[in-house]
C-alpha cells in the first residue's frame, strides 16, 4: 500500500500543463505523522510517497517524516520504502546525500530537449527551466544511477518526444516514464505525430536491444508486458482507492492524486481513518466496465480503467478519455511490432527482460559487480 | 480537445506473434539466449544457471534437456479467409507438396527430413473466429504429434502447419459467423515456442488480390477452368515462399553450427 504524501500544493515553478491548483498550504508535522501511522496499520511494505506541489519545498517536513517511520520501522513496523517527484530545481548535493543515506527514491519531472521542455516546465516568470537542471540531472545520477525521469509528452512538443528521450537516455537516465499529457488539446495531427514519433522510438529501442543495453521504456514495456503478462495486468490495473491513497496537505484522504482537494471523492481522514464504504463504493464504480469499450478488442490491455487519467482529462473518472483511447490504438500495434521482431530474432536481452522473472535482480547484480565503484 | 476524437473500439485484433508467459515457460531453452556481456562474465552465467536450478525462474522447463527452439522464419502472409467477403477462395499447399518442397530443399544442404519422429507435450490449438472481437485467443491442446519429417542425424524436425492441420486443431465447437480465417503463420509462431529442435514451416497462403471475380459469372466448365489455373499459379508463388523459409532456417541451422 502507497500513501501520497501531497505536502504542499505549493510550487517554485508554473509548468502551464500542471493540473495543482497552486496554493499555500502545507502538511504539518502532526497531519504527516498520522499518515505514516495510518500506512504502518496497513500492513507490510508501506511506500510513503513525498508530493506537491513542489515537495523539496518541505525538505523538514521530509526529514521529519523519515526519521518519524524509521522510528517505527525499529518498533517493528512497516518496512518503509521513500520516493519523491520532484521538478528538480532544488535538488542539492546535501539533499541528494541525506537521499542514498536513507535509500530515498528519486524520481525527475523533465520533458527532453530544451525546446520541448521549456515549452512548459517554466518559472512563475513564463522562463524556462532547462538551464537549471542539466548539473542537477547529473549530480541526480550520481547519486541515485537507477534515479527514473518522468517526462510528459504533451501536444506541443509531440514533435521532440524522440529526441526528448534521446537527451534524456544520453543524460545517463535508464528509467523513463514517458506519458503524454491525456488533458492536452490533441487533434487528428498531433495525433498522427505522435504516431510517428512512437515508430520512431520503436526503431530507436530495437536498436538499442539489439546493442544489448539496459534499459526501461515506459510505453513500450507496459503495453508489451500487457500482452506477455496478460493476466497479471489484468489483474493489476487501477484499482481506486485500493493500493495507493492521497493525503491532502490538511490529512483528508482521496483515491488518487487527481481527486485531491475534492471534497466529493473524500474517503476519509489520517486521523480518523479510511472510510471503507466510501473507499468501496469509489472503487465498484471504478470496475464497472466502460459501456462504449465493452466490446473493444484490446480493453483487456488498455489504460481505459485508469480513474486519475480519466480524471484529469475528462472531469469524471468514469468516462474515458477520447485521447487515452486514441494513444492505445496507435501505441498498442507499434509496441506488438516491435516485441515481435525482438522476439523472432530471439534478441537476448529482449527475451531476459520480458520472460525472465529474475532479470532485475540479475540485472542489479551485475551492474554491482562490474559496473558500480 | 478536438471534436473528431471519438472513443472507438477497435473490432478485431490479430493475436500478437511472441508468446505470452505461460506458453513462453513451456519453451524449452528460451532462457538461454543470454546477453553477450552476461556470457562474458561466468559470475553471471552461474547466477542464471541458479535462478533457474533453483525454481526462482517461471520461465524454464526443467523437465527438458538441451534444444533448439527454431525461430519462425517469415515469408508469406500465412493467412487466408473464407466466406461471404473474402478476397478470393483459399489456395493451400497440402501436407504433400509442402513436404516435398521442404525435403528438397534441405537435402541440398546434406539435411534428409524422410525420417519420422513423434514428440508428446503442450501445443496450439487453433481458432477460425479468434480475429472476432469478444473471442478469446485459441488455447492449447496436450497430446502427441507425429512431425511431418525427421533428421535423426542431426536430431532435428520440422512440422508444416497446414489448413488440415488448423482445422485438426480447432476448438471450434459450433460454427460462429459465415467468415473465418485461417491464421496459419500465428499458429506456427505459437508452436515454434512451444517445442524445441523442431523447425515449424507454413502454409504460406494469402488474400490473393488478383482472382477475377468476373470469371464466377461464365459456365461451371470454364470457371472450374479458371480456378484451377488461378490455384496453380498461386501454389507456385506460395512453393516459392516456402522454399524461402527452408533456406532462411537452413541458414540460421549453419549459423548455429548444426550443419
Amino acid at each position: 500500500m502507497h500513501f501520497t504524501l501531497h505536502l504542499t500544493d505549493a510550487c517554485n515553478l508554473a509548468c502551464r500543463y500542471c493540473y495543482v491548483k497552486q496554493d499555500t498550504h502545507y502538511m504539518s508535522e502532526e497531519v504527516a505523522r498520522a499518515a505514516v501511522n495510518l500506512a504502518a496499520g496497513t500492513g507490510s511494505h508501506c511506500g510513503i510517497i513525498f508530493f506537491g506541489g513542489e515537495p523539496l519545498l518541505c525538505r523538514e517536513r521530509i526529514v521529519e517524516t523519515v526519521r518519524y517511520a524509521e522510528g517505527l520501522q525499529k518498533d517493528g513496523k512497516g518496512p518503509f520504502h521513500y520516493k519523491i517527484t520532484t521538478n528538480g530545481t532544488l535538488l542539492d548535493e546535501s539533499f541528494l546525500r541525506y537521499s542514498a543515506e536513507h535509500e530515498i527514491f528519486i524520481a525527475l519531472s523533465h520533458d527532453g530537449i530544451q525546446p520541448a521542455h521549456d515549452l512548459n516546465r517554466v518559472h512563475s516568470d513564463g522562463t524556462g527551466t532547462f538551464a537549471d537542471l542539466e548539473a542537477r540531472a547529473k549530480l541526480l545520477l550520481q547519486y541515485r544511477p537507477y534515479a527514473p525521469v518522468m517526462m510528459t509528452v504533451p501536444p506541443n512538443a509531440v514533435s521532440h518526444y524522440l529526441e526528448g528521450v534521446e537527451y534524456l537516455y544520453n543524460l545517463g537516465f535508464r528509467y523513463l516514464i514517458c506519458t503524454i499529457d491525456y488533458a492536452g488539446a490533441w487533434t487528428k495531427d498531433t495525433l498522427e505525430e505522435l504516431e510517428r514519433q512512437y515508430q520512431l522510438l520503436a526503431k530507436w529501442y530495437r536498436e538499442k536491444t539489439l546493442a544489448e543495453e539496459k534499459f526501461y521504456l515506459s510505453p513500450f514495456e507496459v503495453k508489451i508486458s500487457s500482452w506477455i503478462h496478460r493476466t497479471h495486468y489484468r489483474a493489476e490495473r487501477c484499482e481506486l482507492g485500493k493500493k495507493q491513497i492521497s493525503v491532502a496537505p490538511d490529512g483528508t484522504l482521496y483515491p488518487c492524486v487527481q481527486f485531491v482537494g475534492e471534497e466529493a471523492y473524500c474517503i476519509g481522514n489520517v486521523f480518523s481513518g479510511i472510510d471503507e464504504a466510501r473507499r468501496q463504493n469509489l472503487y465498484l464504480l471504478n470496475e464497472e466496465e466502460r459501456e462504449p469499450c465493452s466490446g473493444c478488442a484490446i480493453r483487456d490491455r488498455c489504460n481505459h480503467h485508469c480513474a486519475c487519467l480519466n480524471k484529469q482529462a475528462t472531469g469524471s473518472f468514469q468516462t474515458v478519455s477520447p485521447v487515452l483511447c486514441a494513444h492505445e490504438r496507435i501505441l498498442t500495434p507499434i509496441a506488438d511490432r516491435l516485441a515481435e521482431k525482438l522476439y523472432k530474432k530471439r534478441a537476448a536481452m529482449f527475451i531476459q527482460k520480458q520472460y525472465n522473472d529474475m532479470f532485475p535482480l540479475l540485472s542489479l547484480a551485475e551492474d554491482k559487480l562490474f559496473y558500480q565503484k | 480537445m478536438d471534436q473528431e476524437i471519438k472513443i472507438t473500439a477497435v473490432k478485431s485484433y490479430r493475436i500478437p506473434g511472441y508468446p505470452v508467459q505461460e506458453e513462453a515457460v513451456r519453451s524449452p531453452n528460451l532462457l538461454k539466449a543470454l546477453p553477450k556481456h552476461w556470457r562474458a562474465k561466468p559470475v553471471m552465467c552461474m547466477a542464471l544457471a541458479f535462478t533457474i536450478t533453483s525454481g526462482l525462474c517461471a520461465c524454464m522447463d526443467r523437465s527438458e534437456g538441451p534444444g533448439l527452439q527454431i525461430p519462425v522464419f517469415e515469408h508469406g502472409d500465412g493467412r487466408s479467409s473464407f466466406g461471404c467477403d473474402s478476397v478470393s477462395p483459399p489456395v493451400f499447399l497440402s501436407e504433400e507438396e509442402a513436404a516435398q518442397v521442404i525435403r528438397e530443399e534441405a537435402i541440398l544442404q546434406g539435411v534428409d527430413f524422410s525420417g519420422s519422429k513423434t514428440i508428446h507435450g503442450e501445443f496450439p490449438a487453433t481458432s477460425f473466429y479468434s480475429f472476432r472481437e469478444n473471442r478469446p485467443a485459441p488455447g492449447t491442446w496436450n497430446g502427441t504429434l507425429d512431425l511431418d519429417g525427421y533428421d535423426s542425424q542431426i536430431g532435428i524436425g520440422f512440422e508444416y502447419v497446414s489448413e488440415q492441420d488448423f482445422s485438426a486443431w480447432s476448438e471450434d465447437k459450433h460454427p460462429v459467423a459465415t467468415i473465418g480465417s485461417y491464421d496459419l503463420k500465428g499458429t506456427a509462431e505459437r508452436m515454434s515456442g512451444m517445442v524445441s529442435d523442431v523447425a515449424v514451416f507454413y502454409d504460406p497462403t494469402d488474400e490473393f488480390k488478383d482472382f477475377d471475380w468476373s470469371q464466377v459469372g461464365m459456365d461451371t466448365e470454364q470457371y472450374q477452368e479458371y480456378l484451377a489455373q488461378f490455384e496453380a499459379e498461386q501454389k507456385e508463388q506460395m512453393k516459392d515462399q516456402l522454399r524461402e523459409q527452408v533456406r532462411d532456417f537452413l541458414t540460421w541451422l549453419a549459423g548455429e553450427g548444426v550443419i
